[in-house]
């Protein structure tokens, strides 16, 4: 009969050891269900971050996927055609003038930037062109632009092409 | 890991790859303009202020003298100074361009003239971009008070360069045949003048027949032909010594000796035996060596710029068409095929075009055309309009013009006149007395 209590004894440790070897494992588990947990609240908290701090560009990006329609192009083509007065010596310049252009929500132009610095700095009839294609912008301010898509039009480009000055 | 969040260095990521989605947006609209008009430029050409009686006279004559060219040209029109509401008093003191916006002033000149000595005048000038705000180019001279008109034509053609890009013409000479008296006892004299018609001196006395003046392509020297004693002879006239070398008397008939573009040969065309063919000589040796042979009348012969080729004249196809060939005779080719009868081509400057002149039902025309004989253009018509030459920016020719008979059955009086190639704006040359004939310089060197 005393050896009973002993068997449980063991069986007591047994079950003890196992216990314990148990509680271990688990805890084992929960430290590393624990860093699971860390690092899903970490990526939760980079995507809130870079959602905080890159929202207004994501803003952008879908605001400005309007497209822009031919009717609105020819529209501001045939506003600004009307001011570029140009040299006929501008029938030496073999390429298109890069215009980059900052205009406001009203269509006003805020800034006219020539493209090619170097070229209009070498070229005698590059910088005249260039000039008469920066006046032409300048004076066709406010430009007509379409309804809803203003922002499209906040930094933009203008190409002049100085080819139909032909037999001169 | 929220260390690396909160870094400077992540934001500039961030900042980077949002300037990077911005970037591309702005750069999805491109608008091409590919039309536009070619009218004449409004510009506004304030008097030089000058301190003293002297240099404010020389002010204004040098503004109106730059006005006149400019507006001579056909590319510009001058706004009346009358209408300036506030002309700037220096070059370096910046406009107030909202004065002159309203005016519809696209460039504005303003300068002053100042007294160095009692003979030397320091003059400046700028530039200004009334619609761009900035100032597009400046100089300053010191000249002789004397040389006033020359400083007013170099200061032209520096302003006609920055705005159009093309070289200027305005600091040039013009040559030409003076005509006095009756038709049947015509005295024709050799003359020289500013292109604007100014400082104007005869070289000859008109004791003999001169024709068909040529400036050299690169001195200040002049060809032309003279008759002594019925005798055609080619002469050089040195503009700058003054002296005259006789080249070759030629037996029969010469006509319109012209410069090859290095100023070695003269190109003429001579009639002997009743055909006439095309002839250079060598300056330097006194070679002559024919480029035409046949049966028919060719003449009027001009090089093109780079010296490879020979336009002229001839009727060898029936009537009086324009032939180019290479500058050894070889290839003849005919490109006049339009409507009337063609003359004296002249090769432009640049090379990309053929003046000429047209004539058509009693009408004489002067037009351009490529050296294929394409895009035909007429600009200036008349009873008799003849012999163009050009400008040294190939913009502008010159040629003389006269009106019918009057009623009397007297001759009317031959004038020279100018036109841009637009066709837009024609201008007399106004001369002391009848010219004809004019050949237009090269810039003076300076």
């Amino acid at each position: 009969m005393e050896k009973k209590p002993e068997k449980i004894k063991n069986r007591q440790k047994e079950s003890l050891a196992k216990g314990i070897l148990n509680t271990l494992t688990k805890s084992q588990k929960k430290v590393e269900k624990n860093k699971k947990d860390k690092k899903e609240y970490n990526n939760t908290e980079i995507l809130k971050k870079i959602k905080k701090i890159a929202g207004n560009s994501n803003r952008q990006v879908q605001q400005t996927e309007i497209k822009l329609s031919i009717t609105d192009i020819n529209k501001i083509q045939n506003h600004v055609k009307k001011f570029w007065n140009v040299s006929y010596a501008a029938s030496e310049v073999k390429m298109v003038i890069t215009l980059k252009i900052r205009t406001s929500v009203d269509g006003s132009i805020k800034s006219v930037i020539i493209y090619d610095k170097n070229l209009y700095q070498k070229d005698k009839f590059y910088r005249a062109t260039a000039d008469t294609a920066r006046r032409a912008v300048l004076d066709s301010s406010p430009l007509p632009l379409p309804k809803g898509k203003e922002k499209k039009f906040e930094n933009f480009l203008f190409d002049f092409d100085p080819s139909f000055i032909t037999n001169y | 890991m929220r260390n690396y969040l909160n870094s400077s260095f992540f934001k500039v990521l961030i900042f980077f790859y949002s300037f990077l989605i911005s970037n591309s947006f702005a750069d999805d609209v491109r608008i091409k303009i590919n039309s536009g008009q070619v009218e004449p430029l409004p510009i506004a050409i304030a008097d030089f202020t000058g301190v003293g009686g002297k240099a404010n006279q020389i002010g204004r004559q040098i503004a109106e003298v730059i006005s006149n060219n400019l507006v001579g040209s056909g590319q510009f029109t001058a706004v009346e100074s009358a209408a300036f509401i506030a002309p700037p008093t220096s070059p370096s003191v910046r406009p107030k361009f909202t004065d002159w916006t309203p005016l519809g002033i696209k460039a504005l000149i303003t300068g002053s003239v100042k007294n160095i000595n009692e003979q030397q005048v320091e003059v400046e000038f700028r530039l200004w971009d009334v619609i761009a705000e900035t100032d597009l180019i400046g100089l300053r001279l010191s000249v002789n008070e004397n040389s006033w008109r020359r400083v007013a034509h170099i200061i032209s053609d520096e302003i006609f360069e920055r705005l159009s890009g093309d070289s200027g013409y305005f600091d040039t000479r013009i040559v030409y045949v003076a005509e006095s008296g009756a038709q049947n006892k015509r005295l024709k004299r050799l003359a020289i003048m500013d292109q604007d018609g100014e400082n104007h001196q005869y070289l000859t006395d008109g004791s003999f027949l001169v024709l068909t003046p040529r400036f050299s392509p690169t001195t200040q020297e002049i060809t032309y032909l003279a008759y002594f004693k019925n005798e055609p002879r080619v002469y050089i006239f040195n503009l700058v010594t003054g002296e005259q070398e006789l080249l070759g008397s030629f037996p029969g008939m010469t006509f319109a000796p012209r410069f090859s573009p290095l100023g070695d040969k003269i190109i003429m065309s001579l009639a002997e035996k009743g055909v006439t063919d095309i002839y250079t000589m060598n300056l330097n040796n006194q070679e002559v060596v024919r480029l035409t042979n046949s049966p028919s009348i060719d003449t009027s012969p001009s090089f093109s710029p780079d010296g490879k080729k020979v336009i002229f004249n001839s009727d060898r196809g029936g009537s009086q068409q324009i032939y180019i060939m290479d500058a050894n005779g070889k290839n003849i080719k005919r490109i006049s095929y339009g409507q009337g009868r063609y003359a004296t081509p002249v090769w432009a400057p640049k090379g990309k075009l053929i003046a000429f002149t047209k004539m058509l039902k009693n009408t004489f025309y002067i037009g351009v055309m490529s050296p294929d004989g394409s895009g035909e253009r007429l600009l200036a018509k008349g009873y008799l309009v003849e012999g163009p030459t050009w400008a040294p920016n190939g913009r502008v020719l010159m040629y003389f013009k006269q009106d019918a008979p009057i009623d009397d059955g007297k001759s009317s009086s031959v004038n020279l006149y100018k036109i841009d190639i637009t066709g837009f704006r024609e201008t007399r040359v106004i001369t002391p007395s009848d010219g004809s004939d004019p050949a237009w310089s090269p810039l003076i060197p300076n």
